[in-house]
């Protein structure tokens, strides 16, 4: 079931649009002429519990060929979700737009960072708005010259810095202060050790069958790798997994009344 | 979109109930325990290190979105910014979603508001920094240069940024609080930072803060689900040891 399909027409998604914009606003500006905070909490909490139940109805009820009466429904209610959140988007634009303001208007420490975000910002939606729309080789170019060749490269510099924090992360873990990190750098040496030619090279004398063959470095390694680190990494998941559930019950029945969630 | 098994329903049914059963039980009068969580102990700690160096702390949700992680990064938030605010130091909050902006932005308000001290909050500390992982990384990485902050909370869901983060964030010597779902980024953090919250303890802030009997019910519930897990891992492994039809049962039991 289809209900928010891409409009290929630009007279239709205009008006499209305009009408859902006009139409959203409406509704959100009745809702706060006539609903009081205490109403506008239940009318929260009613939609809350409604759209986990549509959800959990849908993934318990018997399923015939992987669907449901409600299978149908996943989509259009995912969009719709998709379409509530995407109102916080210019939120966010705007929150951007006056921190940097701020800054280039009282002229703090790297301002001028801030009006580089302002030209870039442009720049980006204008190339991509005209190559996009008007077909314009210019923009085009300016579009890929932008984020083929600066914004990709920038965030794969940042990634490459993981490689250098990863040593120094490293070093101070494996620094020999206690018995558990003894132990620890023992089972990671092994485990790196493993992973190497120089490793393997040193038990390669061993046997590859049979019991002796088991203390050679890389099935050492393995068996670390997939029964200690696995058993726990697995204990963990379990714990996650029902502290999940936890808190989403408590977020579905709307138990969770701290702050965040409109309580004192 | 993946229905439940029959086997799968059961155990999900069972774990709900366990945790649904212990939240009654709670609102019924009876008190749990809740053990001492060395992270959340030290907040008080934390922010105190803030005052004393008169610099900023800094609260990064990581890469969350509005979901479950995210609510709990914001129980924490709303208990370390009324506490700050007491004490007249400033929260800052880079957000990695535009769309939590809004909730974020009136959580800070409301301890604020909560500490009586709205006129000193400043709307410019909570802000949307960018949707992008590595750019949102290197934000908050500069933030941390130039504010020099004192403190620094990294709480929600992060993926390879969380080193970068938190190994910045040991070199400008601030003192460094973790916590994180994502079980790939723990060891990470467990290295860099001064406390980890590791496993389901991250999901026991709301409950650890604000000891409403309730939400500590459904803490006791979790321990219920991961006995019923426990003691269908053990009943597994020595079915499945013992082979046979056991084993067939055991192994298709969830499928």
């Amino acid at each position: 079931m289809k209900i928010f399909h891409p409009v290929k027409d630009p007279t239709l998604l205009t008006v499209y649009i305009v009408a859902s914009l006009v139409g959203s606003f409406l509704v959100l500006a009745l809702m706060h002429k006539f609903l009081s905070l205490r109403a506008k909490g239940r009318f929260i909490t009613a939609l809350t519990f409604l759209a986990g139940f549509f959800y959990s109805l849908e993934f318990f009820l018997p399923a015939k060929n992987g669907k449901n009466f409600l299978t149908p429904w996943v989509e259009p209610v995912g969009d719709a979700l998709a379409v509530i959140g995407a109102f916080a988007f210019p939120l966010g634009l705007v929150s951007l737009a006056i921190v940097h303001w701020g800054n280039i208007k009282r002229k703090r420490e790297g301002w001028y960072f801030s009006l580089v975000l302002f030209i870039a910002t442009i720049a980006m939606a204008l190339s991509a708005f005209l190559s996009y729309y008007a077909h314009l080789s210019i923009a085009k170019k300016i579009y890929s010259c932008l984020f083929d060749g600066l914004y990709i490269p920038l965030g794969v510099a940042m990634m490459s810095t993981l490689a250098f924090y990863i040593v120094s992360a490293a070093y101070r873990a494996f620094r020999v202060t206690n018995v558990d990190a003894i132990l620890m750098m023992g089972a990671a040496i092994i485990v790196m050790l493993g992973q190497i030619p120089f490793g393997m090279w040193l038990t390669s004398w061993l046997p590859m069958q049979g019991i002796v063959s088991s203390l050679r470095i890389e099935n050492v390694s393995n068996w670390f790798m997939t029964v200690v680190n696995m058993s726990v990494q697995r204990a963990i998941g379990f714990g996650l997994a029902v502290g999940g559930i936890a808190m989403a019950l408590r977020v579905w029945f709307s138990l969770e009344r701290g702050m965040q969630m409109g309580g004192k | 979109m993946e229905h439940a098994t029959t086997g799968v329903a059961i155990l999900e049914l069972s774990i709900t109930g366990a945790i649904l059963f212990s939240i009654f039980w709670a609102r019924g009068g009876k008190e749990f325990f809740l053990r001492r969580i060395a992270a959340f102990s030290v907040i008080d700690e934390a922010i105190g290190r803030a005052v004393e160096m008169g610099r900023p702390i800094l609260f990064c949700t990581g890469l969350s979105g509005l979901g479950v992680t995210f609510f709990q990064a914001l129980a924490i938030l709303s208990y370390v910014v009324r506490r700050a605010a007491e004490y007249g130091v400033r929260v800052i909050v880079p957000l990695f979603a535009s769309e939590v902006y809004p909730l974020t932005e009136e959580v800070c308000k409301e301890a604020y508001r909560a500490a009586g001290k709205l006129e000193e909050y400043n709307p410019s500390d909570v802000f949307f920094l960018s949707n992008d992982q590595f750019a949102y990384a290197s934000g908050v990485v500069g933030i941390m240069h130039r504010e020099r902050t004192a403190t620094h909370f990294f709480l929600g869901d992060f993926a390879a940024e969380s080193l970068i983060l938190a190994e910045e964030g040991h070199s400008v010597g601030a003192m460094q609080i973790a916590g994180t779902p994502a079980t790939l980024q723990l060891p990470f953090f467990v290295a860099a930072c001064d406390y980890t919250l590791i496993g389901e303890e991250y999901y026991a802030a709301s409950a650890y803060i604000s000891r409403e009997p309730i939400i500590v019910g459904s803490i006791k519930g979790q321990d219920l689900g991961k006995i019923i897990l426990l003691f269908l891992s053990l009943s597994g492994v020595i079915g499945v040891t013992l082979g046979g039809k056991m084993a067939i049962i055991f192994q298709n039991l969830f499928r």
